[in-house]
C-alpha cells in the first residue's frame, strides 16, 4: 500500500467532515436477489466503513472512476486520488468490461484499507480519539 | 381431475356467506395466476374502483403442483387490484412461498376468493372442507408473527412439536403433526399503509402490491389453513424420477459431485442465497417439496426465510447482525421491504438537504433523522408507518405519494433521488438488463423475475464460465436456444445500446420486442400459474452437470404431464401465457392504461453509473460478454420500439390496447366487448 505524506491540519479536518448533500458520492450495495442498490455516502469514514467485497452476502462497491474523481474535486485530496489510481491501474488497463470489473471487486479491500489508513492519519494530525 | 382438488372457496366478507368455485370451470388457465385473472375478471364488475373498495376482488391461487412433489410448485399466487403502484394502482399480483399452498390442497382446495369487506376484523379458519369466519379480536393489532402463534394457539390446542393433535372432533376429522400455514397481516396492513405485506411463517411474504393494505380494509386479519388431506398425482413413478434425475444431474448431488457448489446464485446448491445467515450455527431449509431449499434457519431464530431483498431491508447500520433483527422487524410489522429499503433513505437525503427535520418544510416528528443508521431508527420507521402518527401518516402512503404530497418528487425522479423508474417502484436489476425495466413498464410492477439475471451471474462472475468455455456466442445460443417458440433468434440477447446496432438488433430492435414479449408469456404461465419458483426456473445454463446444460424446458413439460396427466408442450403454455397477458393488459386499460403514459422516470434518460451487470452483446460481428454500466434509455428511441412491442403483441400502436383479432383469437371475445363497451378498444 502506498505511503501516504502526512495531511495538513487543514486537510485532515475537511477529510474527517461530514459532507452536505450536494458533496455526496453514490455507493452500491450488491446482492443477486436485490440487485444494485444506490447508497448516498456522506463522508470519507462512512465509505471507509462501508466497502467491502463481502458483507452478510452483500458487496458494497464503489466505482473507481467515481472514487478518484470525489477524493481529487470534493475532498481536496490530491495524493489520496493518485494512490488510488496507483491500485486500480490494472482495471484502467483493462480492454475487457468483464474482467475490468472482477478487477474492480478485487480492488475493494484495498482501497478500503488505503482509505482507513489516511483516517487515521487524520486522526493522529487532529489528535482526535475517534474511532473509525 | 389430477393434480387439482376440483374446488375454490368464495368468501363473501359482507355478507359473510361462503361458497364453493368450480376448479373445473377455470382449469384451462392453468392455475395460479392464470385462475385468479379469469376470476377477477368475472367477478369483479367495476375494475376502475380503488384497491380499498369493498368491490375489490382478492384472489390467492395455487397451481396442480402444489402438494404434490413437483419441484418448487409450492408457491402461492396473491392478486387483486393494488394500492401502491403510483400514479394509478394497478391490478396487481404477488407470490410467496412456504408451506402455504401445499396446505390448502392438503385442506381440499385450489384457492380462495375474497369478496367484500367485513364490518369487523376477522380472520378465515379453514381446517379441511371446512371453513369459518372468525373474530379477530384478541388478534387484530399483534404483529404478524404474534398474530400466527396466536391462531396455532387457537386452532392446534396446546399441541407443540412432534405432537399428534386431532384437527377435529370427529373421528375421521384428519390428525397431524404439522401446525397450521397462515397468512397475516400486520400492523402496517391494519393501518391500511399501501406498502404493506402480507406474511407466512417467519418471512414467506407476498410483499409488493400493498396487499396488507388491501387486506385491512376488508378487516381481514388472517387465513389459517390445516389440511390432512392429499392431493392426486396421475403418475407418480415419473414424478419422483423427474425429481431424482434433477438432484443428479442438475443440483448438487451429493454422491457425485461434479462440481463445487459455488456461492451465490449459480447452480442450484444449498442454501444459495448469499443474504442467508451464514455467521452462527445454521440449517439448511426450504419451501415445502422445493428440491432446491435455498434458505436457512439460524440457531437464534433471526432472520428465518428471509433469504432474499427483505435482508437489504435497511443495512446502514453496517452491522450484520443489526441489519438482520431490522428485517425481522420489518416481517413483523409487515411492511414492503423492497419500497422502504428505498424509502428510508430517501427521507435521510431530504435531512440532508435541509428540507425535513423538527421545524423544516416537512416536519419529521416523530423521526429522529439524526439517528438514521441506528437499529432503533428502524424501529420507528415501521411504527410511524403502523401508527400514521406525524410523517407516518405520509410514509403508510408510500414513497411517490409521500413525495408528492411533500412537493418533493419531481426533483427526486429528476435527479434518481428515489430510485423508482416506473410505476413508482424501486429499480431492480433495472439497466443494463431491459428484460426487467420494460417488463416492468408494459406491466404493472416490479417484474422480480430473476430469469435472465441468473444466468448471466452464473456465467461471468460467480463461477467464471466464461473463462472455462461457456463463450458469449454459446451462452447466448443455449439460452435462447431454450427460448421456445423463439428460439431462432440469437439476437433477443444482444443488449446493444448505442449505434445504430441498437434499433437493427440491440434493445430498441424488434429482436428485443419478441424477447420481452417470451418473458412476459413464459412467466404468466409457467412461474406465475404453474407457479415453478424464480429462484429455480427457468434454467438455462446450470454449473452443476459437466454439460452446463439447463433443464429448462423439457421439465416444465414432464412435470406437468407427471402430475396432471395431460401432454401440454412449453409452446402451448407460452400460448395460455399469452392469453394471460392480454387479459392482464385489459383489466389494466380499463383502469386507465394508454401509451402516453408508459414512460420511465426522467432520470432514467440520462447517464448515470448503473450496475455492473453482465451482458451479451454483439459487436463487430461476434458476441461478447460486457458490462455495460454508463446504460441509459434514449427516450425516442424506446418509444418506436414501443411500437415494435405492440405490434408483435398484437396491439393497437397509437393507445398500446389489443385489437379485437388478437382478443378473438385468443378467446377473449368477452374481454374485447367489454373493452369495446369501454371505447377502449385497440384499431
Amino acid at each position: 500500500m502506498a505511503e501516504l505524506s502526512v495531511p495538513s491540519r487543514e486537510l485532515a479536518a475537511r477529510l474527517l467532515s461530514e459532507l452536505g448533500y450536494d458533496e455526496k458520492i453514490t455507493a452500491w450495495e450488491v446482492e443477486p436477489a436485490s440487485g444494485w442498490l444506490q447508497c448516498y455516502i456522506y463522508s470519507l469514514k462512512e465509505l471507509a466503513n462501508f466497502l467491502d467485497a463481502e458483507r452478510g452476502g452483500f458487496m458494497h462497491f464503489i466505482d473507481p472512476d467515481d472514487l478518484r474523481a470525489w477524493v481529487r474535486k470534493t475532498l481536496g485530496d490530491e495524493e489520496l486520488a493518485h494512490a488510488i489510481a496507483e491500485l486500480s491501474r490494472e482495471c484502467e488497463a483493462c480492454q475487457n468490461s468483464v474482467e475490468r470489473y472482477r478487477k474492480e471487486i478485487a480492488v475493494i479491500r484495498p482501497i478500503k484499507e488505503l482509505l482507513l489508513a489516511r483516517l487515521k492519519q487524520c486522526e493522529e494530525v487532529l489528535g482526535e480519539a475517534t474511532k473509525v | 381431475m389430477f393434480g387439482y382438488t376440483g374446488k375454490i372457496a368464495r368468501i363473501n366478507l359482507t355478507n359473510k356467506q361462503i361458497s364453493n368455485i368450480d376448479t373445473g370451470a377455470y382449469d384451462s388457465w392453468g392455475g395460479g395466476h392464470g385462475i385468479g385473472s379469469a376470476i377477477f375478471w368475472d367477478l369483479c364488475a367495476d375494475k376502475t374502483i380503488d384497491g380499498f373498495n369493498p368491490g375489490n376482488v382478492v384472489t390467492i391461487m395455487t397451481s396442480p403442483l402444489a402438494g404434490t412433489l413437483a419441484p418448487t410448485g409450492s408457491r402461492t399466487e396473491v392478486q387483486g387490484i393494488g394500492v401502491q403502484a403510483y400514479p394509478i394502482a394497478w391490478y396487481t399480483r404477488s407470490n410467496f412461498g412456504g408451506r402455504f399452498a401445499n396446505m390448502l390442497k392438503a385442506a381440499g382446495w385450489d384457492g380462495i376468493v375474497i369478496e367484500g369487506a367485513s364490518d369487523k376484523p376477522v380472520w378465515l379458519n379453514i381446517i379441511n372442507d371446512k371453513v369459518t369466519i372468525e373474530d379477530a379480536a384478541g388478534i387484530w393489532g399483534l404483529d404478524t408473527w404474534a398474530t400466527q402463534q396466536e391462531i396455532w394457539r387457537r386452532v392446534g390446542g396446546s399441541a407443540t412439536y412432534e405432537d399428534w393433535w386431532e384437527v377435529t372432533s370427529a373421528r375421521d376429522g384428519g390428525r397431524t403433526t404439522q401446525r397450521p400455514a397462515v397468512l397475516a397481516n400486520g400492523p402496517a396492513g391494519e393501518a391500511l399503509a399501501r406498502n404493506g405485506s402480507l406474511v407466512h411463517d417467519a418471512g414467506a411474504g407476498a410483499g409488493q402490491g400493498g396487499f396488507g393494505g388491501v387486506w385491512g380494509a376488508k378487516k381481514l386479519k388472517a387465513i389459517s389453513v390445516i389440511g390432512t388431506g392429499s392431493v392426486k398425482v396421475a403418475d407418480p413413478k415419473a414424478l419422483m424420477d423427474l425429481r431424482l434425475w434433477l438432484a443428479r444431474n442438475h443440483y448438487h448431488n451429493v454422491d457425485d459431485p461434479v462440481r463445487q457448489p459455488a456461492p451465490g446464485m449459480s447452480g442450484l446448491s444449498v442454501a444459495r442465497s448469499t443474504s442467508s445467515v451464514a455467521n452462527e450455527p445454521n440449517r439448511v431449509t426450504g419451501c415445502a417439496s422445493c428440491g432446491f431449499p435455498c434458505k436457512r434457519r439460524s440457531e437464534s431464530g433471526t432472520y428465518n426465510d428471509s433469504q432474499c431483498v427483505d435482508g437489504a431491508f435497511y443495512t446502514v447500520t453496517g452491522s450484520v447482525r443489526d441489519s438482520r433483527r431490522a428485517t425481522d422487524m420489518m416481517q413483523r410489522a409487515g411492511v414492503n421491504a423492497f419500497e422502504s429499503m428505498n424509502f428510508h433513505p430517501y427521507l435521510n437525503t431530504l435531512y440532508k438537504k435541509g428540507e425535513l427535520g423538527p421545524g423544516k418544510k416537512i416536519d419529521s416528528a416523530p423521526l429522529d433523522l439524526s439517528q438514521y443508521g441506528t437499529i432503533g431508527f428502524a424501529q420507528a420507521f415501521l411504527d410511524a408507518i403502523c401508527s400514521r402518527k406525524g410523517i407516518g401518516n405520509d410514509l403508510a402512503e408510500g414513497a411517490m405519494r409521500a413525495a408528492a404530497k411533500w412537493g418533493t418528487l419531481a426533483t427526486a425522479l429528476e435527479n434518481r433521488e428515489l430510485n423508482m423508474p416506473n410505476w413508482g417502484l424501486p429499480a431492480h436489476w433495472s439497466l443494463p438488463e431491459v428484460s426487467w425495466c420494460y417488463g416492468s413498464l408494459m406491466g404493472d410492477r416490479d417484474t422480480n423475475e430473476h430469469c435472465f439475471s441468473f444466468p448471466q451471474w452464473t456465467a461471468t462472475q460467480t463461477v467464471g464460465l466464461h473463462a472455462g468455455g461457456l463463450t458469449a456466442e454459446k451462452f447466448v445460443k443455449q439460452v435462447t436456444g431454450k427460448m421456445v417458440p423463439y428460439s431462432d433468434d440469437p439476437f433477443m440477447l444482444d443488449y446493444t445500446w448505442q449505434g445504430p446496432t441498437a434499433e437493427a438488433t440491440g434493445i430498441y430492435s424488434d429482436h428485443k420486442a419478441k424477447f420481452i414479449a417470451w418473458h412476459r408469456h413464459y412467466t404468466r404461465f409457467w412461474k406465475q400459474s404453474m407457479l415453478f419458483c424464480d429462484w429455480a426456473f427457468p434454467n438455462f445454463i446450470n454449473a452443476q452437470n459437466k454439460n452446463l446444460e439447463g433443464f429448462t424446458p423439457k421439465t416444465e413439460e414432464d412435470c406437468y404431464k407427471a402430475v396432471t396427466g395431460k401432454s401440454l408442450s412449453f409452446a402451448q403454455g407460452i400460448e395460455i401465457g399469452r392469453k394471460i397477458w392480454n387479459l392482464d393488459r385489459a383489466i389494466w386499460i380499463l383502469q386507465g392504461r394508454h401509451r402516453d403514459m408508459e414512460k420511465f422516470a426522467p432520470f432514467f434518460y440520462k447517464q448515470y453509473t448503473q450496475s455492473r451487470a453482465q451482458v451479451t452483446v454483439y459487436k463487430d460481428n461476434k458476441w461478447e460478454y460486457s458490462v455495460e454500466s454508463k446504460m441509459y434509455i434514449d427516450s425516442p428511441k424506446f418509444e418506436s420500439w414501443k411500437t415494435k412491442f405492440f405490434q408483435f403483441e398484437g396491439w393497437d400502436t397509437a393507445s398500446g390496447w389489443p385489437k379485437r383479432k388478437t382478443l378473438e383469437d385468443l378467446g377473449l371475445k368477452k374481454v374485447a366487448d367489454a373493452l369495446a363497451s369501454a371505447n377502449k378498444l385497440g384499431s
